[in-house]
């Protein structure tokens, strides 16, 4: 998607935030968001919802059938349906994704990816999250991923914030210095 | 595997206690990376300039902010930026070093030395774009700063503090100007700066071999942003240069800064504005590149505390047109123009000054008073003369009074060619106004003018000394001095032998 599909997609969302947002939670907006991730890495799926040809009955089956099966709650039919109007369906993946987006904003909820060289115990993830909850004032959503090249220690990132106490980043910032 | 495994974690957690905590970095994601720029997702308390640091090494600034989107330039071509790699704000905007000891070196536009002279030494740092000087703080122009050109000095002179543009066509000896300008101020406490911007390598270290051989380096610096270099650096090296200027100014000293050139910067510029897609004006130029020279030109200026900065912009044109787009937004920007004609310098007038077209709009105030006296009349004998040759041209038989103008017209013309690299003090040039001023250049050949001329400075300065002295210290012509200038000028008149050709 470039800029402008992103920023009218944001526009649909905010939108469907407006008008559903008392039937939207959590587990939903997740699945909205899991959803968007298999239509993008679909590319089929994408050229289905772009070809004019294709009929407008066709592209709302296929969908319909994507909602039902990520159990997305009936705001997202009517979604659809306004989509096949605008003929704007190839947005759907990107308004799933940033319905997602400002859900958690609203619900002050902050996802971080935390990336570690090892698996990390829970009490540390539990320390991290505590750490994380503590500066930014939000409730922490966590995935985590073991990195080696980190070489040792651990990187927290989201969009937006980054801490990152690392020897792969001692590395990278001596190289910095010195090349 | 297990066992090192938890000793890491426990290792890490050990450190996390030891290092501060309360440093969430604010970052940014790169969604998109193009030419020389970037788009990053995120960096939401970003401002507009602010410089900004790529997890890879790269570094840039952030040049237009959008929702969700900040688009950022890029400083170095050489580290590559990739998707999704984590950019950081500096909270900072982009600062060149600065000091006295820049003075001899030459260095590119994140101060990295180019002339193999080892490591930098510098008084600090300093932000690029800084609140100029108000009107206050300021002091008018009134103090001449010698160019050694005596076209330039007579005709269009310039002061300490001055904007003169300088424009003409490719080839007609813009940057020799610029250049035999620096090379005068040898002696004379200005620093001098000198801003390549999108010039050739090749021509560049011409430049400052030239500069070395004249001894001319022991007061100047070199900022240069290579063609090889991204759009940025060019962008950025006139002000990087002018803060170094306005530093040097802030300790009270002269500074001399020349820009060659202002339209490779203007078209840095308009390659940055179509990445940026922001609405092309005229010629492709954004809307605000007026601005983007008149805040850069509006840095020179005389400071009532002391300290000066002298700006020499250098524009080049097309067929002579001086109504293209960047020329005219320079022109009005500036306190005047010396204007190069193509036609001049190809009937040999070196410098190829056109009287007609290049002004000083300081003129008179900036002018030693010696050669302001034996100027006078200068640029309307100039004037009558390119009337009459004209006419001229037609077959007309003139009158013996149009024949008289024509005559010392030519003069005139041959007394102001100048060999490049070879410059005069105003005391010399007041000597060779006087010969003119006086007449004692009509009864000598045309071919001879020069000859004659430089002959007599010689002459008055090895055997007249006292009054050469005089001259100098006074910067004025008293009627006793004029007296016995005219008196040398018939002795030598009778003592000159012609050069053999």
């Amino acid at each position: 998607m470039n800029f402008v599909e992103v920023m009218i997609a944001k526009k649909y969302a905010l939108a469907v935030m407006a008008v559903f947002y008392d039937s939207l939670s959590l587990p939903i907006v997740e699945r909205g968001a899991s959803l968007a991730l298999y239509i993008r890495t679909h590319p089929d799926i994408l050229s289905f919802l772009q070809v004019s040809a294709i009929n407008d009955d066709e592209k709302r089956a296929g969908l319909m059938s994507l909602i039902e099966r990520y159990e997305l709650p009936n705001c997202m039919q009517q979604l659809v349906d306004l989509l096949l109007v605008d003929k704007r369906t190839f947005l759907f993946a990107g308004i799933l994704q940033a319905i997602y987006t400002l859900y958690l904003e609203r619900q002050h909820i902050m996802s971080f990816t935390i990336t570690s060289s090892h698996l990390l115990s829970e009490s540390a993830v539990y320390s991290i999250q505590k750490f994380l909850a503590r500066n930014t004032g939000n409730t922490i959503i966590y995935m985590c991923i073991v990195d080696p090249t980190l070489i040792a220690g651990v990187r927290l990132a989201n969009t937006t914030l980054f801490w990152e106490h690392s020897v792969a980043r001692q590395l990278r910032d001596a190289q910095n210095i010195l090349v | 595997m297990e066992m090192k495994s938890t000793d890491l974690v426990a290792l890490f957690e050990q450190s996390l206690r030891g290092i501060p905590q309360d440093k969430l970095e604010a970052i940014g994601i790169v969604i998109q990376v193009g030419d020389a720029m970037c788009r990053v997702h995120g960096l939401d308390q970003a401002v507009f300039g602010e410089f900004v640091e790529f997890e890879g090494g790269n570094k840039g600034i952030i040049f237009q902010l959008d929702e969700g989107v900040v688009s950022i330039f890029l400083l170095y071509n050489s580290i590559s930026v990739a998707e999704l790699e984590v950019v950081k704000r500096t909270g900072s905007v982009f600062k060149t070093p600065v000091g006295a000891q820049l003075i001899g070196r030459v260095i590119d536009v994140v101060g990295h030395p180019l002339d193999g002279l080892g490591a930098l030494s510098i008084e600090g740092y300093m932000p690029i774009e800084a609140p100029i000087a108000g009107i206050i703080e300021r002091s008018p122009v009134n103090e001449s700063l010698e160019t050694g050109i005596l076209a330039i000095d007579a005709l269009v002179p310039i002061g300490k503090g001055q904007r003169e543009l300088i424009i003409g066509n490719r080839g007609t000896g813009k940057t020799a100007i610029a250049l035999d300008t620096i090379l005068h101020q040898v002696g004379k406490n200005v620093f001098c700066i000198y801003v390549s911007i999108g010039q050739r390598q090749a021509t560049l270290a011409r430049t400052v071999q030239r500069l070395e051989l004249n001894g001319a380096l022991e007061y100047t610096a070199v900022v240069s942003a290579q063609p090889s270099q991204t759009v940025l650096n060019q962008y950025l090296a006139p002000y990087v240069g002018s803060t170094m200027a306005e530093y040097l100014r802030s300790k009270g000293k002269d500074v001399l800064i020349v820009y060659d050139d202002m339209n490779n910067h203007a078209i840095a510029f308009r390659e940055m504005s179509l990445l940026l897609r922001r609405a092309p004006g005229r010629e492709a130029y954004p809307g605000d590149v007026f601005y983007l020279h008149s805040r850069l030109l509006e840095r020179a200026g005389k400071l009532a505390a002391g300290g000066s900065i002298t700006a020499l912009p250098i524009v080049q044109v097309q067929s002579d047109d001086i109504t293209a787009y960047i020329p005219t937004n320079l022109i009005s920007i500036t306190d005047g123009q010396i204007f190069l004609d193509t036609q001049l310098f190809n009937q040999g007038v070196r410098p190829a000054v056109s009287a007609e077209l290049s002004v000083s709009r300081v003129a008179g105030a900036a002018q030693t008073r010696a050669i302001k006296q034996v100027t006078r009349a200068l640029r309307l004998e100039l004037a009558q003369y390119q009337e009459l040759l004209d006419f001229a041209q037609f077959g007309t038989e003139l009158d013996e009074i149009s024949m008289q103008r024509l005559a010392r017209g030519e003069r005139v013309m041959e007394l102001l060619k100048q060999p490049q690299y070879v410059t005069y003090n105003f005391v010399d040039q007041t000597l060779m106004l006087f010969l003119l001023r006086e007449s004692f250049l009509d009864a000598i050949q045309v071919k001879q003018v020069n000859a004659f001329a430089t002959q007599f400075v010689s002459y008055v300065k090895s055997v007249y000394q006292a009054v050469y002295d005089t001259i100098y210290t006074t910067q004025t012509l008293s009627d006793e001095v004029r007296n016995q200038l005219a008196e040398m000028a018939r002795e030598f008149s009778k003592l000159f032998v012609p050069p053999s050709v």
